[in-house]
C-alpha cells in the first residue's frame, strides 16, 4: 500500500532505472510478507478489517503527530519552510512512507498499541450488537450523582474525554490525547528525524517544536487514563463487586475495573478477547470470583463468533489454579516475554 | 475503612533536580518517612520514585495510578507528575489527587504478628525476606547479635546446608517459589546453631511474588549430635536413652511423624487434594486432632522434664503484662469464636511492666486462656484484667465455667490431675507447668474459685521500673 503510494507521488520523469532498482529491493522482502502471512506465530486471528483498521489507525496518529510538529515549529519557533508549512496545513500523512521503509514502524511496542487500538474497535462493535450507542454512552452518568465527589468529578472527566473524542465505541480512537506517554515519545522522535529529511532543514526547530509537543502532552485526559482513575474509585466504594459488566459501564470503565481486580493490563485483556475461545479472560473473571451467571453474560456480551461458555465448564476451572495462572501473567512482560522464548528454545531442542 | 480524598486539595510534593524530596504535605511525607526516607532525603516512595524517574527519561509528564502500602493500610492515588520546564532547575511537581488509604488485606487471612507469637511460642525464629532473598526482618530465638549482624544479606549467605539437606533442592525449590519444608541448615557465622527450615512465598495484593517467609526450629537432634561430637563424651555406650529424654531424644523423634500425621490428615479433611466422602472426611479431622492432642502432650512432657532439670532458668525480659494478654487472646482467637466466647481484655493504653520471660509468659497466658476456654460455656465472656500491687503486677484470667471446689485448689496445680475429666484434650500438665514457669520467673500463679461461680487464675510477676 505503502509501495504503491510511493510510486504514484512519483514524478514521470524520474528514472526508470533507479525506480527498477528500489522495487528489485523491496521486492526481496516477499519471503517475509509471505511468511507471516502462512505461518502466522499466534493463535488471534488478524481478520482484513482489523488490518486495515490498523493501518488507518497508524496513519491517523502518524498524521496528528508530524501536523502537530509542524504547526508547533511554525507558530512557534517561527520556521518559515515551504515543507513544514504545507505539512502543517495538509489532512494527508506525508513521513509514513519513509518512516515505513526505515522499518522505524514496527517496534514491538508500537505495534501492540495498534493491536490494542483495533482490538478494542472490534470489541465496541461486538458491544454494540448487544446495546445502543445512546444507553451505553449514558451509563456514565449513573456516577455523576455519586455522593463520592471524587467519583462524581471522575466521571464527568471521564464523559468531557469521551465527547471530546467523539469516539464511542465501535470507531476508532486515533488521537494524540489517548496515547500513553511511551507511545508518543516512541512515535514522536522518529516522526521529527523524517520530518527533517523531507524538508531537507537541520535547524534545532523541529526538535525544539518536538520537545514542546511531548512536554505539553497531558496522558491523564485519555480516555483510557480517566477510565482507569473512575475503575480505582468505584472499586473501592463498597458494594461495587455487583456491576462489573461491559453493558452496565461501558467498554473503557469495564476493563478498567476488570485490570484494577485482575492485576492485569488492560492491553493483556483486550489482548485475551482476541484469543480463541476467550480462554484467558473466562480464567481471569473465574480467578476474581465473578459470579456465574455473571461471567456468562459478559462473555456473550465481548463475544463476536457465536461461542458459548457452559456453566459446567465455568464451574469445572479450579479457582485456585485460576488464580495462579493469573498471577504468573501479571508478572514483568519481559520476564514473561523472556521465559518464553527460553522455552521454545529449550523445546527445540533434541530429548 | 477509607479515607476520602479531598477534591479541593490535592496532595502535593516537590522533588529538586537530584530528586530530593524538598516539600511535601503530612501525608506524602508520612509515606516518604515510612518507606525509610528522611526529610529533605531522596524521594523513598518505590512507586512515585519510578514515575518520576520515567517522567524525567521521558522528558513528559505523567497521569497514573499508584498504589502504594503503608504499614496495614493501602494506599490507592492517582498520580500526576509535572516537570518544571520553564525554571530550568530540574524540579518536579506531585500531584497527587484522590488519595485513599483502606485497610490492607492479609496475604493469606493471618496478620503476621500473629504468626511471629506462634513462632515464639514454640520456640521458633522467623525470616522474612524479599524477592531476590535477601533479610528483611528476622527473629532468633537466644540469638539477638544475628538481627543486626543479618539484616541486609542474602538467606544462603548467612545459612549452610547441612547433609542430607542439599542446597541445589532448596535453590531450586526457592526458584519454582515452591515452599520449602524440612531442610536442615546452620548459622555459617555467630553461635553456629543448627535449625530445620521452612517457608512459604509470599504473594502481594498485586498477585506478585515478594519474597519468602521462613520459620526456624532449633534442629535439638543436631545439636545433640554436635554437643556430643565435641565433648566427646556422650551417653554411655548402654545408655538407651539419656538423661534429657524429651529435650533431645524423644521429642524430636515423635514430633516430626506427628506433625506429618497432622498435616496429612487436614489435608484429607479439608478435601484439599479431591473430593471425599463426608464421613471418611471426618475420621481425618478426628485423626488430625488425636495428633494435636499427642503432640500437645509431647510438648508438655518436654516442658515437664526442662523445668525439673536442676540448671533450668528463665531469661528477664522487659515485658507489658497487657501486651502479651492481647498477644495470647490474639492466639487463641479462633479458638474463643468457635465457641462463640468473648474475651475481654485490658485497654491496650494501659502498661503493666514486668520481668519475666517472653515466649514463657506467653506460653502460661495460652495456657490459663485455653483453659477458660474449654471450661467455659459457649457464649459466654472470659475477663481479663491487670493489677499492679507496687512490686508485683499481675494478670487476672476470670472464666464463667462451673468453678472449682475449694478443697481442689491446690490440687489442680499437681502433674497429671484432671479433677476425674477426661476426652477434653488437656494432659493434666499444663498448671503444673505453668507454675512452675512461674515461680522460676520470681512470681506466683494462683486461682480462687468456687463451685458454680467461675474460676479467677493469677499471675503474678516483679513489676519492672520504667
Amino acid at each position: 500500500m505503502a509501495k504503491r503510494d510511493f510510486l504514484m507521488d512519483r514524478n514521470p520523469g524520474v528514472d526508470l532505472v533507479q525506480q527498477a532498482a528500489e522495487i528489485g529491493s523491496s521486492s526481496a522482502h516477499i519471503s517475509d510478507d509471505l511468511a507471516s502471512a502462512l505461518f502466522p506465530k499466534s493463535d488471534v486471528i488478524l481478520s482484513d478489517r482489523m488490518l486495515s483498521n490498523g493501518r488507518q489507525y497508524l496513519r491517523a496518529i502518524v498524521q496528528e503527530i508530524e501536523t502537530e510538529i509542524c504547526m508547533i515549529a511554525a507558530k512557534d519557533f517561527g520556521m518559515q519552510q515551504d515543507t513544514i508549512i504545507e505539512i502543517g496545513n495538509s489532512s494527508r500523512v506525508h513521513s509514513y512512507a519513509l518512516l515505513q521503509n526505515a522499518g522505524l514502524l514496527e517496534s514491538k511496542i508500537l505495534l501492540d498499541n495498534v493491536f490494542t487500538a483495533v482490538q478494542r474497535v472490534e470489541l465496541g462493535a461486538r458491544l454494540l450488537q448487544k446495546i445502543s450507542q445512546a444507553d451505553l454512552e449514558s451509563v456514565l452518568t449513573r456516577y455523576l450523582d455519586d455522593e463520592d465527589a471524587s467519583i462524581a468529578d471522575a466521571a464527568m472527566a471521564l464523559l468531557v474525554a469521551q465527547s471530546r473524542d467523539n469516539a464511542g465505541p465501535g470507531s476508532l480512537q486515533a488521537h494524540i490525547a489517548n496515547l500513553p506517554a511511551e507511545i508518543l515519545f516512541a512515535l514522536t522522535w522518529p516522526i521529527t528525524a523524517a520530518l527533517q529529511k523531507l524538508s531537507g532543514d537541520e535547524g534545532p526547530e523541529l526538535t525544539q517544536a518536538a520537545e514542546k509537543l511531548l512536554g505539553g502532552h497531558d496522558e491523564g485526559i485519555g480516555t483510557q487514563n480517566r477510565s482507569a482513575r473512575l475503575a480505582q474509585l468505584v472499586d473501592q466504594a463498597e458494594g461495587s463487586d455487583q456491576n462489573l459488566h461491559p453493558m452496565h459501564d461501558g467498554l473503557d470503565l469495564f476493563l478498567a475495573r476488570l485490570a484494577r481486580r485482575s492485576g492485569l493490563s488492560v492491553n493483556q485483556l483486550i489482548l485475551f478477547t482476541a484469543e480463541p475461545h476467550m480462554i484467558r479472560l473466562v480464567l481471569t473473571m473465574r480467578a476474581i470470583k465473578i459470579p456465574l451467571d455473571q461471567a456468562l453474560s459478559i462473555f456473550s456480551a465481548l463475544d463476536g463468533g457465536g461461542q458459548l461458555l457452559t456453566r459446567a465448564s465455568y464451574n469445572e476451572i479450579d479457582e485456585n489454579k485460576a488464580s495462579e495462572l493469573v498471577s504468573s501473567w501479571s508478572a514483568n512482560p519481559l520476564y514473561q516475554d523472556a521465559q518464553r522464548r527460553l522455552n521454545v528454545h529449550l523445546s527445540d531442542l533434541p530429548a | 475503612m477509607t479515607i476520602p480524598g479531598n477534591l479541593a486539595e490535592p496532595v502535593r510534593g516537590q522533588l529538586d533536580a537530584d530528586g530530593r524530596l524538598i516539600s511535601a504535605d503530612p501525608p506524602l511525607l508520612r509515606l516518604h518517612l515510612h518507606c525509610g526516607g528522611y526529610e529533605g532525603g531522596p524521594l523513598a516512595v518505590p512507586q512515585l520514585l519510578s514515575l518520576c524517574r520515567l517522567s524525567r527519561q521521558l522528558d513528559m509528564n505523567l497521569s497514573r495510578s499508584v498504589q502504594a502500602a503503608d504499614e496495614e493500610n493501602l494506599i490507592s492515588m492517582w498520580v500526576e507528575i509535572r516537570l518544571h520546564r520553564e525554571k530550568q532547575d530540574g524540579a518536579i511537581t506531585i500531584n497527587i489527587i484522590d488519595w485513599k488509604e483502606s485497610p490492607a488485606p492479609s496475604t493469606n487471612g493471618e496478620e503476621p504478628g500473629r504468626r511471629r507469637d506462634f513462632d515464639r511460642l514454640n520456640g521458633r525464629g522467623s525470616i522474612r525476606t524479599d524477592a531476590s532473598l535477601r533479610i528483611m526482618a528476622l527473629s532468633l530465638p537466644g540469638d539477638l547479635d544475628a538481627v543486626e549482624n543479618y539484616i541486609g544479606h542474602s538467606l544462603l549467605d548467612v545459612l549452610d546446608l547441612v547433609e542430607p539437606s542439599k542446597q541445589s533442592v532448596l535453590v531450586e525449590s526457592i526458584s519454582e517459589r515452591q515452599p520449602v519444608r524440612g531442610q536442615h541448615v546452620r548459622q555459617r557465622h555467630g553461635k553456629k546453631s543448627f535449625y530445620t527450615l521452612s517457608g512459604q512465598p509470599l504473594i502481594d495484593n498485586e498477585g506478585l511474588f515478594s519474597g519468602y517467609r521462613f520459620s526456624l526450629e532449633l534442629d535439638e537432634k543436631q545439636v545433640a549430635e554436635e554437643n556430643r561430637d565435641e565433648a566427646g563424651m556422650g551417653f554411655g555406650q548402654g545408655d538407651l536413652i539419656s538423661d534429657s529424654l524429651f529435650g533431645s531424644q524423644l521429642g524430636p523423634a515423635l514430633r516430626q511423624p506427628l506433625g506429618k500425621i497432622i498435616a496429612n490428615a487436614e489435608t484429607i479433611g479439608s478435601r484439599l487434594e479431591g473430593p471425599l466422602r463426608g464421613d471418611y472426611s471426618d475420621y481425618a479431622k478426628d485423626i488430625a486432632s488425636a495428633g494435636r492432642h499427642l503432640m500437645d502432650l509431647v510438648n508438655d512432657l518436654s516442658d515437664l522434664e526442662a523445668i525439673q532439670r536442676t540448671s533450668f532458668s528463665v531469661a528477664a525480659d522487659d515485658i507489658d503484662l497487657v501486651d502479651l494478654a492481647h498477644r495470647a487472646a490474639g492466639l487463641l482467637a479462633v479458638k474463643a469464636a468457635d465457641h462463640q466466647i468473648r474475651i475481654d481484655l485490658p485497654d491496650k493504653d494501659i502498661e503493666m511492666p514486668v520481668k519475666g520471660e517472653f515466649r514463657r509468659v506467653l506460653q502460661i497466658l495460652v495456657n490459663l486462656i485455653g483453659n477458660a476456654i474449654r471450661y467455659s460455656p459457649d457464649g459466654s465472656v472470659i475477663k481479663l484484667q491487670v493489677i499492679n500491687d507496687g512490686e508485683i503486677s499481675s494478670v487476672t484470667v476470670r472464666d464463667q465455667g462451673d468453678g472449682i471446689a475449694e478443697e481442689d485448689h491446690q490440687r489442680i496445680f499437681e502433674k497429671f490431675e484432671r479433677l476425674g475429666r477426661s476426652g477434653d484434650g488437656g494432659s493434666g500438665l499444663g498448671l503444673f507447668i505453668s507454675r512452675r514457669l512461674a515461680n522460676a520467673m520470681d512470681g506466683s500463679l494462683t486461682v480462687e474459685s468456687a463451685i458454680g461461680k467461675g474460676a479467677t487464675f493469677k499471675l503474678s510477676l516483679p513489676t519492672r521500673a520504667v
